[in-house]
This record gives C-alpha cells, structure tokens and sequence, in this order.
C-alpha cells in the first residue's frame, strides 16, 4: 500500500532538483494534507499530557476521567506502574486525527487509534460513543503498558522485537475489554467453521488475529486466572528479541505449544460448538445471492433494493476493491458494476459494515443509487445512475465529516444520512434541490440508519443509549418529537419499515449468546417475531416487493468468514415475544460512566511547548549490477506532533559520500523547510585510454523550500538556495579523442519548481495501477566562481502502471533530463533497471533520456524453508532503451573512451550524435535492450537477476590501421546476465 | 421601459423555448435509457425490473405500441394474463398492423388456450405453432425466452391432501409399469409440496374394471377417499411396451477414406418405447372426478435390449411433469418478442 509520506517525498525531491546525476531519483508520493489548523494545548492529568485544542475544551473532563480510570484499572491488573508521563493526543473527529504529522503514513478509516513505542504516545480521535472511547484509551494504554514492560525504554529493543499481532493485539482488546457482539461474532463463525489457523500463524495483521489474540488471553484467564495472564506477559518479555512464544508458553504452563494449541481449540469448541448445535446457518433461511468470482462468493453486504424488488444494489469486491453493483434479487447474478475500473475521483466507497450500518440507497424512482465515497478529507455524496452507471451528482457536505448510512425519501427529493458535526454524530437531512441541509435528531447521542416512514413525515434510526443502539422514531416537522421504539440492554440495529408499513424489521443481539439475528416489531400487536437464529449474524433486513403471496426478505449474513447476501421468504417466525413479555425487560439501558469522575484544574492548563526527540532511523542498502555498493543511512527528529522535523541523511555510491541535514515544517497545508547538503558522485567511471578513472563532482549548498498539495495526488514544489559546486567540465579533446576535462569551481543562486503527480496503487509486490511523474526546472545565476554563464536544467521522471489481471502489472518509464543553461551539467545512467545489458552508469551526457517498459508477474508466492520463509519470486519482462548527448552534438562512446570525431580534417570533426542510423535502419547512438529476469524480496530487499540481449547499433570503430573511425554494426554481444539490488521502479 | 419589458419578455420566451429543447431531449434520454435497460433485464430473466421500467414508460408515452408491446409480455411473464391481454389490445389499437404485436397477442392466446384453463380431457400437445418469430423479428426487435406461470388445472380450494392409488395396468415382461408408476408420481407429487402426499404403501388396489366403468365407480372412489382421508385420489391406467422396430434405413456418415459425406443404405437394429397413461383425478370427499388427460409418448433407441427402466424414465420425465402441474403451479417457457429500445 502507498503510503503518502511527505518527507520522504521532498527529501527525493530535492535530491533530483539538486543532484546532477540523480536523473535517476526521483520525489514522488501522493500527498497527506493538512487541511486543519489546530491551536495545540495540554492538561497535565496525574499520569497523562493530554493534548487537545481549543474546540475540545468541552470534551477534556470527560477524556481526562476515561484515561485515568483506565490507566488505574490497567496498571493494577498488570500489576506495573509507567515510568514515565503518557503524551496523549486527542483530536475532536477521525478526519482531523487522520491528518496527524505523528505518523506520516495514512491513516485509513479502518485504523481507530494508535500507539507508538518510540516517544510512547497515544494518538485517539474522540468523536466515538462514551463507553467505545473509554474502551479505545484502554486500548491504546495497554499498548503503551506494553511498550513499558517488554521494551523498558530501550529504543533498541523496540526496534528489534517482533511481537505477532495476535499478542500485542489480543492482549489490548483483552486488557480494554473492547470485544464486541460484532467482533465475537467472527471469531465464533471461524471456530464453528473450523478455520482457525494454529496461533503461531497469526502474526500478520487482520481482523482475525485481533479477535483471536483476545480469545487466547480469555482462555489464559480461564484456566490459570489473572495471575496465569500476567505470568505469561512476563514470561514472553524473556523471550521478545528472539519472539521464542513457544519458550513463554512452556515456561508460563509447563506444557508446549502444540499442547496449548490444542487445549486451546478445545476451549473455543467447547464455548461455541454448544451454539452451532442449536442454531441454523443462513443457508437454512434462504437462498444466498452474493457477487460469486469464479464459482466462489465474494464479500457482498449493504443491500438496497430497486422499487421492482427484483433487482438489489449491494457492495462487493468482485476485483480488488470494493464496488457498487447491482444483482439479480434472484439468483445474484451481476447485472452491472457501477464503479469498475480504477478511478482518482475518489478514494474508496464509505462502508461501515462492521459497525451495524447500512451504505447504500436506492431512489423510489429506480433510476438513482446513492452512496458515500471518500475523497481527500471528505465523504460527499455520489448519486449514480443506476441504469447507465454513470455518476450524476456528487454533493459536497461542508461541515458535516465521516457521513454515512444515506436513505432516501419516498418522494426521491431528500436524502437522510448520519454525520459527524464538531465530534457529535446526528442525523441529517439533504434537500436534493435546493441543497440545504438540516440535522433532525439534534441531540448529544450518537444516532444512526436513518430510515423514512412510507408518508415521509418521520424516520426510524438508532440512537446510541449507554452501550447499545435503540431504535427510535422522529417526527420530521418537530424534530423535536422522538419516540423510543425498542428498549433493553440489547443493541437493535439498522431498523427498516416493512412495505406495509406495520412491521420494522432490524437485527438485534438480543440472543442470549449475543448473537445478531433479523427481528420485526409488529406496530400494531406489538409482537416482536424473531425471523432467524443463526451462529454468525444476519443485518440490514429490507423487504422486497411482493410477488404473488410471497413476502421476503433481503439481508446479510456473516457466515463463512465474510458477509454475503441473502433472500429469504419471510415465513414463519421462529419464536415471537409477546408484549408482556418485553415489558418484563429493563426499560432502559444505562448511561456510560468511567469508574472515575475527575475535575480540571484549570491551572494544570498550558499552552503546547515544541521539545524535540528521536525518531526512529531508517537505513537502506543496495547494489548494482557493476558492484557498486549503495547506502543510505536516516536518523529523523520531530517533536510530540510531529509537526516539525528535522533529518540528517548520511548516504554513499560506491566511495562517494552524500550527506543532508533538513528541518521540514508540516504543520500547515503548504509544507515548508530548509536544508544544507554536501553531495558528492561521479559521473563517468572509467576509460579504455587509462586518461580518466572518474570524473567527478561536488555540490555543496542550501535551500529553503516549499510545496503546496493540490489534492492528495498532485502538488506544487519551489526552491530557492545557494549553491556551490565543482565539476569536472568537459573542456575539449585530445589529438586522440580522449576527453579533456577540468575541474570547475562555481557558484549559483538557484530557484526551482516542480509539478508532481502520483496516483500509483501497491500490491506487496510494488506498484500495479496508476501514474506517477515529477516535471521540474531549475535555474541558477551564477553568482561567482568561474563564470561559464548559468545553470538552467529541466528533468522529467514519467511512470505508468496498468494492472493486466490480479497480479500481473505493464509498467513503462520514461525519464530525462536536460542541461540547456550555459553552465552544463553532466547526467549519468545505465545498468541495474535503467538501461540492462549495458554498465552501471556507462552513458553520461547533458541531455539523457532513458525508457523502459517492463511486464511483471509472478512465479513462486513463497519458497519456505525449515528456517525461514523467502518470497514472493517474479518474473519481469523488458524492453529498455536509452540514449546520451553531450552538449552541441557531441557523443562520447564509452567503450572507446573518446568523444567520437572524423580525424580525417584537421582539426578533427565531431560525428554528432544520432539516435537512428535511418541508412541502415537501426540505432547508432541510441541503445536498447530486451529480455527477461526474475526477482525476490529477501530480507526486505528486493534482488534481481536479468537476462539481456542487445540490439544491433551503428558503431564507430577504429579503422585497419587507427587513423580513423568507421562506422559498422555492432552486434549484440549475447546473453549478458546481471544481478543488482534495487526496487523496481 | 415598455419596450425593455417587451424585449425581456422575449427573452424570457426564448430562454423557455431553449429550456423545452433541453428539457425534451433530457426527457427522452431518459426514457431510451428505461427502455434500453427493461430489455436488458427482459433478457436476463428480470422481469419484475423489466415490468416496473416499461410501466414507467409508458405513463411518459402511453400510446406507444412498442412499449405497451414490451409491458405487455411483462405481464404475461408476471402471471397478469387479462391485463396483458388488454395491454396488447391497447398496443394494437395504437398500432394495428404492427408484426410483432400481432405475433405476440396471436401466440399469448394460443400459449393459454394450451395451457392456461381446466379441461376435463386434452391430448397432451404442444401448442399449435404461429407464425415463424424470424418472419416478423427485426434489428429493432428481440426475441426473449419468457417462463410463464401456469396455475394448478385443479382448483385446490379446501384440499390438502392426495393419496395415489394403483394404476390400471398390464404385468408384462418389460416392466412392472403401474407400481414404477407409482412410486414415480408419488416422489414428484412429495415434491411439489402443493399438496401433503399420503404415505401409503403399498397402494391401494383398485377395482379390476374397464376404465370407463373405474370413471363411474364413484362410490369406490369416495370410499377410497374417506378411508384414507384424502382430498385427492389420484388413479388410472399405464401401458408401456416395447417393440422391435429395425429395419432398413437410410443413413449418412462420414466416409473415413474420401472425408465426404455419404448416404448408404443400411439395416438398424432400434427398439421403441411405447408410453401411454390415462390419469384420472378423484374428489376424495364425493368420489367424483375432477380432472383426466391422456398423455402418450414414443421414444426410440439405438440397438436392443435396451434397460426398460432406464427408458421408464427417461420417457416419463416430461409426462409427469404435466400430471404433477393438475395439482402445482408451473412454469412453461415460451417465447416472444419485444422492442430493443
């Protein structure tokens, strides 16, 4: 997955704007913007530096109590005090929390919170229902619980450890008690289902090996109590460098793991076989319609339904991402795909899935679907034809975040759908003409599922009361008017009007195992029938129209590890509660409230100090296909933020070393810095003629930058600095041919900008769809030194990706560069993936260019061995062809070692260079090569053997008796093997 | 100022006649669109989505024969015969000499004076066959495969339960073909669930009586009925055989020496299977009967000594299904024609 990493890409950035022979390098990343600005404080709680601005004021006591009550909680059941004060930094909305600096990765809407072992920080967006907030700060301070005990402040052993997912995961959700109805639903569906891998397998990161983790310390807390729990904490803290679990599990039980696995098994089977003894799979109800791929079901869940009822819009990932389709209500047979392909419009549908929510909604008139989509820090609504599957309106929602959940009105005119408005969640409602937009719940609880009486005058939605959904009802002309509809310690969820209007169907975890099934309310009797009693979980019943006598439901099931879809003919109940006996139940849950109830001190308020500290270093290594070792060595500063930092770089080719230190300031949308560096490389390696070894040159100098993102995939970039170099300049010939070169001392005052582009998707092995460039021009004024006049040099990195099936991917570069200033600078390529079959580096010149088109694929997905595991291995075929001029025609031929001439006149006469000899159709100065070679990723790097073969050019030798040179055709040499280490581009 | 006004006001005309320039075409866009994705859905079987788009056009045009064509058959495939009917009447009127509606209304009435009423006894037949669809079919036009619901022939009102006794039948060599046929009836009748199926083994015997006088043995019947305490009694009589039929044919083939087809005459050993069955539906209640068909069928196989049984049922796959359909909804496919757009 790409992740957008700012100073990443301005560091590259500025090494291609700076660097003369980094035609090579280029700055690329798609861009995480800033789009807030947040005016920093902190509390000083006992063990906690809350850090929050000015618009969370309101919502501090309530933070402040939950952090403390849990770290109370956390540290007795641990048994361990922190050591250190907790920087806990809130933000008021998941998108305000997903454009923190602290980590410069993206943060997707998957990603709830997080912890981080370097400077120990809890990063928390607090727009979440009370008691999932007190539950997602347990959450994360178990992390940092972690961090204290298994990496003791060691920066070190943070570094190295390798805890599996599984552990580090299970042991937060176990310690912050946050496993829900919805989440052990999972875990249920996989023990019944018998696909529960063995625990050393789950060390990657999934949903699974969340839940998995927290049943293993369930099950530890089951047969050996709390102390068991900690004792095996303490136990793999021994271990944690070498990840020995199978030592902590001996030395914690006396018994091995194939031992633990298997009492393990025993224990879930125990607690969940009961279930599906008792209970029917969806299958049993129904008959399943999801999206299938050859011949297999595909996750497909949140239906709605045409006006017809024969036709149902669902989301599905019939490829590789999620899609809005339309299938048959019959037999699930895809009747369109309204979102194929790939797109830059926007980043992904919304779906909530996995937290009770319907996406989608059908217009009355049939024609429309609507859904939200994420886009930049937005979800504005995308109205699709469903017909055409064209998009016919996409409406931006200003103020309102994180929309969700959208239900049109039977009039087809407004759209109700849930929001976030300053960290409360409402119900809101769009006039599609007009465009206003108004919230109709207006309360502090967190509501959701909108959905519209037949009359339109009033919806049903679920509010938030304590720990579970309730369904209530809302009068539209007095929003004021609500009504509780459902009561109970039991969430009710995504509540729907049947068509004659006399039932609401909702799924509920009413079932004495927390399981969720599909229930319907009926108005007048007050009955509540339940329709289903399945192991996984049934959501988001609608009800078709009627055919004939039959009256059915479409819903979705967990089952089998994923959601699909489903349509049952709603027939008998199976079991119906009276009203007398809902009456019975208690009418009303509680209100969430932390164990601790803290005031502020208002003088433990301050504003936000910057304090710098480390991050973590990074360091890189690779080879080339000539030998030449490559370095690159990272140590990065920020503050708690991370709002500033600052990088020293230190890296090498071959004995040339390059160092950099940069100070970058992202806290605002235009990213701004400054940095000094001393670069020093060379561009020519050697010579036949023995005059020249290398020719080399230094950049030394400064620059203060910005950047400016037009979106997440396009930005702007300048510069301006000082910069003073010297170069070896190509100053003539020798009688023979041979360069003539002398070293220059200049010196520049430079400005630069840049257009930058990319909008590349990854798979592990790279990336597969999409484009990425990077078009710059920097001009230098010559400001002292020898004067050869100034520096203007244009450079253009040019990729494209296109996905041919699943994992096979065509990729094409194009990169060039051009010294058209009066001051020339020397760019040079050739070898690893720039120009294979020829040397690293072996064609240098004022204006190169280089291409390569390259089809990838795999091979092997891993090579596993008693002690280790290698792979993936791929396979890539290429086509490279690539071409150096030097500047008023001049051609150096790297073979011979002159700078290619007719020594016929006096004096001798540049041949000029030529890309095609359009005399005997072939190139003359241009090279290419084709062939094929295989890669694997080993150790994070990725090491390449290619196979190349030459193509025919016209060459210059010398003729029988050396005193000229004549052209003839250079035949391949042959197969010409090579090995490097480099990523492919 | 007047002129001004005046000035604006054609402008305000012209802007509006602008409008309805857009306004109509946006519009027709619209309906082409419907129009284009009810086909699309016709032809993938959808029709209720089929149905729902084509209503819709044609409350925008209603006198359009080409849509009320295509609602028309959506109809017919929904089970709404009489407002199909009407519909096609509609389209006719608007249209009446268009091909495809003439085709369409002429094979719909053939189609349910086949299959749509109750009738006391009918050869089992196809329906005669109209006018050839390629005749008439165009570049504009598209020929679908329509599942038309049949109701049960019987009217089921009040019934709940069938019990099948034996057949009449002649014990030969070939077969034990009334106990097959049984056995056979009774798993599909279990099948179709329209009815409960009694469980009665083995059958009941019946009276060893010509047919005719079996027909008129209404009290048996009624006995039969109460005894069993069956709604619906199902009965009548079996004959299958078999019978040499080689002889000398002529028969093309391929030649292996020249690749050229070849026409020779040459003698074939075959057999044909002789099916026929008279089933007879009883009120248990009144001993009356309320449903008879006769349903033949011939098949001929390659070679002799072919397996009786395996010819058992291979013939009688298709003649159960029209028993089973006197007392179970159906469905029949048949075919028609609709507009493209």
């Amino acid at each position: 997955m790409g992740s957008p990493k700012r100073a990443a890409c301005l560091i590259a950035a500025l090494v291609a704007a700076c660097a003369p022979a980094a035609a090579q390098s280029s700055g690329f990343g798609q861009n995480k913007i800033a789009y807030d600005r947040f005016d920093w404080k902190v509390y000083a709680s006992p063990h906690f530096d809350v850090h929050y601005y000015g618009a969370e004021e309101n919502l501090l006591q309530d933070v402040v109590s939950d952090a403390e009550s849990a770290y109370l909680r956390i540290s007795k059941e641990l048994d361990h005090e922190l050591s250190f004060r907790v920087p806990l930094v809130i933000y008021k909305t998941h998108q305000e929390f997903s454009q923190t600096n602290i980590t410069l990765a993206e943060l997707p809407e998957a990603v709830g919170a997080f912890a981080e072992p370097v400077q120990n920080r809890m990063v928390v967006p607090i727009d979440v229902p009370p008691d999932e907030l007190y539950k997602l700060l347990s959450h994360e301070l178990t992390h940092i619980f972690q961090y204290s005990i298994f990496f003791e402040g060691y920066l070190g052993r943070a570094l190295r450890a390798r805890p599996p997912t599984w552990l580090f995961e299970g042991m937060a959700s176990y310690f912050a008690k946050d496993e829900t109805n919805l989440d052990r639903m999972a875990i249920r569906d996989a023990v019944v289902n018998n696909f529960l891998p063995p625990i050393q397998a789950l060390s990657g990161l999934s949903f699974l090996a969340y839940r998995y983790g927290h049943a293993v310390f369930d099950f530890i807390e089951q047969e050996q109590g709390k102390e068991g729990v900690r004792n095996f904490i303490y136990e793999y803290r021994k271990v944690l460098l070498t990840n020995n679990i199978e030592k902590a599990v001996k030395e914690t039980f006396g018994y091995d793991a194939e031992e633990f696995n298997r009492r393990f098994n025993r224990y879930l089977r125990k607690k969940y076989f009961p279930v599906l003894l008792e209970k029917k799979s969806p299958d049993d109800y129904g008959k399943e319609i999801a999206v299938k791929r050859r011949g297999r079901s595909v996750p497909t869940f949140g239906p709605a339904l045409s006006p017809s009822g024969e036709l149902v819009a669902a989301l599905a990932a019939p490829g590789m991402k999620l899609d809005l389709v339309v299938l048959s209500a019959e037999d699930g047979k895809l009747v369109r795909n309204l979102t194929s392909g790939w797109t830059n419009q926007y980043q992904g549908l919304v779906t909530k899935v996995f937290e009770g929510k319907r996406d989608i909604a059908w217009s009355p008139s049939g024609d429309q679907i609507a859904v939200f989509v994420k886009r930049e820090n937005r979800t504005p609504l995308f109205i699709f034809n469903a017909l055409t599957g064209k998009r016919e309106r996409e409406i931006d929602l200003e103020n309102l975040y994180e929309c969700a959940a959208p239900a049109f009105s039977p009039d087809g005119r407004r759209v109700a759908f849930e929001a976030n408005l300053n960290g409360v969640v409402d119900i809101f409602e769009l006039d599609l003409d007009s465009g206003e937009i108004r919230n109709v719940t207006q309360d502090e609880f967190f509501d959701t599922n909108p959905w519209y009486a037949a009359d339109g005058k009033s919806l049903l939605y679920d509010r938030r009361l304590g720990e579970f959904w309730k369904i209530f009802s809302v009068d539209l002309s007095d929003p004021s008017r609500k009504t509780q509809l459902t009561f109970g310690t039991e969430s009710d969820l995504q509540p729907s009007y049947s068509r004659d209007g006399n039932t609401i169907f909702f799924s509920s975890d009413r079932d004495p195992n927390g399981v969720y099934n599909l229930y319907g309310l009926d108005l007048r009797s007050g009955e509540v029938r339940q329709y289903t009693d399945v192991v996984g979980g049934c959501f988001a019943p609608v009800e078709m129209a009627d055919h004939g006598d039959e009256s059915s439901l479409v819903f979705v099931a967990f089952y089998t590890g994923t959601f699909k879809l489903y349509r049952m003919p709603l027939l008998k109940a199976e079991t119906t509660i009276e009203p007398s006996a809902r009456m019975e139940q208690p009418v009303e849950a509680e209100p969430f409230q932390p164990p601790l109830k803290l005031t502020l001190d208002e003088s433990r308020k301050q504003p936000y100090k910057r304090r710098w500290d480390l991050s973590a270093p990074n360091v890189g290594v690779g080879l080339t296909d000539d030998g030449t070792f490559l370095s690159n060595v990272s140590l990065a500063f920020s503050d708690l933020l991370g709002d500033h930092r600052a990088f020293l770089n230190f890296y090498s080719v071959s004995s040339f070393s390059n160092l950099q230190a940069m100070y970058l300031n992202l806290k605002h949308r235009t990213n701004w810095g400054a940095q000094i560096f001393d670069y020093r490389d060379y561009f020519l390696s050697a010579s036949l003629s023995g005059l020249s070894r290398d020719q080399t040159y230094r950049t030394t100098g400064g620059t203060v930058f910005a950047q400016y993102p037009i979106s997440r995939y396009y930005r702007v970039e300048g510069s301006l600095g000082v910069l003073d170099r010297a170069q070896d300049y190509l100053v003539g010939t020798f009688a023979s041919g041979n360069p003539a070169f002398q070293s220059i001392k200049e010196r520049f005052v430079t400005a630069g900008v840049g257009l930058v582009g990319d909008t590349t998707r990854y798979q592990d092995f790279g990336p597969f769809q999409g484009k990425r460039f990077r078009i710059g021009v920097t001009y230098g004024a010559n400001v002292g030194g020898t004067d050869l006049g100034d520096l203007l040099n244009y450079s253009l990195d040019f990729r494209t990706y296109r996905q041919l099936t699943r994992r096979s991917t065509l990729a094409w570069r194009l990169s060039a560069a051009v010294s058209a200033g009066s001051a020339e600078t020397y760019y040079a390529f050739g070898g690893i993936n720039q120009l294979r079959g020829f040397d690293f580096r072996e064609f240098f010149g004022s204006r190169v260019a280089f291409s390569n088109l390259e089809l990838r694929f795999p091979l092997v997905d891993a090579m596993r061995f008693p002690f280790m595991t290698m792979g993936p291995v791929r396979g890539f075929l290429f086509f490279d062809v690539g071409a150096a001029e030097l500047r008023d025609g001049l051609y150096y031929d790297s073979r011979l070692g002159i700078v290619r001439a007719d020594f016929s006149t006096e004096p001798p006469t540049p041949i000029k260079f030529k890309f095609w000899d359009s005399e005997n159709n072939r190139l003359q100065d241009g090279r290419a090569a084709y062939g094929l070679g295989i890669q694997l990723y080993f150790a994070g790097l990725q090491l390449n053997w290619a196979w190349s073969y030459a193509l025919p050019y016209t060459r210059y030798v010398p003729n029988a008796d050396r005193t000229n040179l004549i052209p003839v055709e250079q035949k391949s040499d042959g197969l010409r093997s090579v090995f490097y280490i480099v990523y492919d581009f | 100022m007047g002129s001004i006004r005046g000035g604006r006001g054609r402008i305000r005309i012209g802007v509006l006649a602008l409008l309805a320039c857009l306004v109509g075409p946006v519009r027709a866009g619209e309906l082409e669109q419907n129009l284009k994705f009810a086909a699309e859905m016709a032809k993938q079987g959808n029709w209720r989505e089929a149905h729902f788009r084509w209503a819709r056009a044609a409350e925008i045009k209603p006198d359009d024969p080409r849509i009320l064509n295509n609602l028309a058959v959506a109809e017919e495939a929904l089970g709404e015969r009489q407002q199909a009917r009407k519909t096609y009447e509609r389209a006719l009127a608007a249209a009446p000499r268009d091909p495809v509606v003439s085709h369409n209304l002429d094979r719909s009435v053939r189609f349910w004076n086949t299959f749509g009423g109750h009738r006391a006894e009918t050869e089992n037949s196809p329906p005669a066959t109209p006018a050839d669809p390629r005749r008439v079919r165009g570049r504009h036009t598209l020929e679908v495969s329509v599942p038309f619901p049949l109701p049960p022939r019987l009217d089921l009102a009040n019934r709940k339960t069938l019990l099948v006794a034996s057949f009449l039948g002649r014990e030969n060599e070939v077969l034990d073909s009334d106990r097959e046929l049984v056995r056979l009836l009774r798993g599909e009748f279990h099948k179709s669930a329209t009815l409960e199926t009694l469980d009665v083994t083995p059958p009941p015997a019946i009276p060893e009586q010509r047919l005719e006088d079996l027909v008129k043995n209404v009290s048996f019947w009624r006995h039969l009925g109460r005894e069993w305490n069956a709604d619906v009694v199902v009965s009548g009589a079996v004959q299958y055989d078999r019978r040499d039929v080689s002889g000398y044919q002529d028969v093309d083939y391929v030649s292996e020496a020249t690749g050229q087809k070849v026409r020779r005459t040459m003698f074939v050993e075959q057999e044909e299977f002789d099916f026929t069955v008279t089933v007879l539906f009883f009120d248990g209640r009144t001993g009356e009967l309320l449903y008879r068909d006769r349903l033949a069928r011939k098949v001929l196989f390659r070679g002799l000594n072919n397996d009786p049984i395996t010819a058992f049922y291979e013939i009688s796959e298709g003649l159960t299904d029209d028993i089973v359909a006197v007392v179970s909804p159906r469905r029949r496919i048949d075919s028609r024609l609709i507009y493209r757009g």
